[in-house]
């Protein structure tokens, strides 16, 4: 089981309370289709995604970048519980989606770094930035778990 | 995933318009990739003070971002121009490579929280190459 300090806690509920899910998922998707080209085969059915603005512009990714970051809330919710608590979306991913896992991690590295730009150096302390960036490395590892 | 001419421009560009903080950036990315990655600390023993702020990640994330201000001006061989801190970081410090990839990224948040708007995907993307690039040159002489 993950063990939590209190202040990890504290900075993760914290720093979620601030965050913009409509905001942030958005930019951080657009992030990951953008540095990490590859990862547009999965978004075939998204449209437009042959340009940069394309990209930042369109609706669909727009709509799952919000999708994908409000589903972040069943974690913070349960940060004593997040295996079981993405059991079955790991299953699913593995299963019906086919995403490589490695996927995961690169846009939990770009959502730290979309609250990194949002927030900036006085909210995004280095302690705060060990916090986020230790629950969504739990978030990715659950999402990983399930697979065979 | 060579560096492009676009990302050779792109580097130099972002870079011109950052260098003038770049004693803030070095030190506070080392101080966060010992404070996010404390396993990064296990190189560090002979320091009396790991706190971020502290005189010797001062002055340690000074010498490693006048690095990166000197890679950037030799971005077309950086295999030649880092021929030396390659063999002092295979020879002498064995670093293990793996940490290049965690002070990447770690650089890259430092330059999120100051540099917000001229942090843009692309940017981010060329950056992102770079650095990379850098690892690879650094891990040149390892074996």
């Amino acid at each position: 089981m993950v063990e939590w300090t209190d202040a990890e806690r504290k900075a993760i509920a914290s720093l979620w309370g601030k965050i913009d899910v409509g905001e942030i998922g958005p930019q951080a998707l657009a992030r990951l289709l953008i540095v990490y080209p590859w990862s547009q085969r999965y978004f075939k059915a998204f449209g437009d995604l042959s340009t940069n603005a394309a990209i930042m512009g369109n609706p669909k990714v727009a709509q799952h970048g919000k999708t994908v970051m409000g589903g972040l809330e069943n974690a913070v919710k349960n940060l004593d519980n997040i295996k079981q608590t993405y059991a079955k979306l790991s299953v699913m991913h593995s299963e019906k989606l086919h995403v490589d896992p490695d996927n995961f991690r690169v846009l939990a590295e770009c959502i730290s770094l979309c609250v990194a730009a949002k927030f900036g150096p006085s909210v995004f302390t280095a302690d705060v930035q060990e916090a986020w960036q230790k629950f969504l490395a739990v978030v990715v590892s659950a999402l990983g778990r399930q697979y065979h | 995933m060579s560096l492009s001419a676009k990302d050779k421009e792109t580097v130099k560009a972002f870079w011109a318009k950052v260098s003038g903080r770049a004693g803030d950036i070095g030190s506070d990315a080392v101080a966060r990739m010992l404070t996010v990655y404390p396993q990064t600390k296990t190189y560090f023993s002979h320091w009396k003070d790991l706190s971020p702020g502290s005189a010797p990640v001062r002055k340690h994330g000074g010498i490693v971002v006048a690095s990166i201000t000197d890679a950037v001006n030799k971005i077309d061989d950086l295999a030649g121009s880092l021929l030396t801190l390659s063999e002092l970081h295979a020879f002498t410090l064995r670093v293990d490579p793996a940490n290049f990839k965690i002070l990447a990224q770690n650089i890259l948040v430092v330059l999120a929280t100051m540099f917000p708007v001229d942090f843009t995907p692309e940017v981010h993307m060329a950056l992102d190459k770079f650095l990379a690039a850098l690892a690879r040159a650094l891990s040149e002489k390892y074996r």
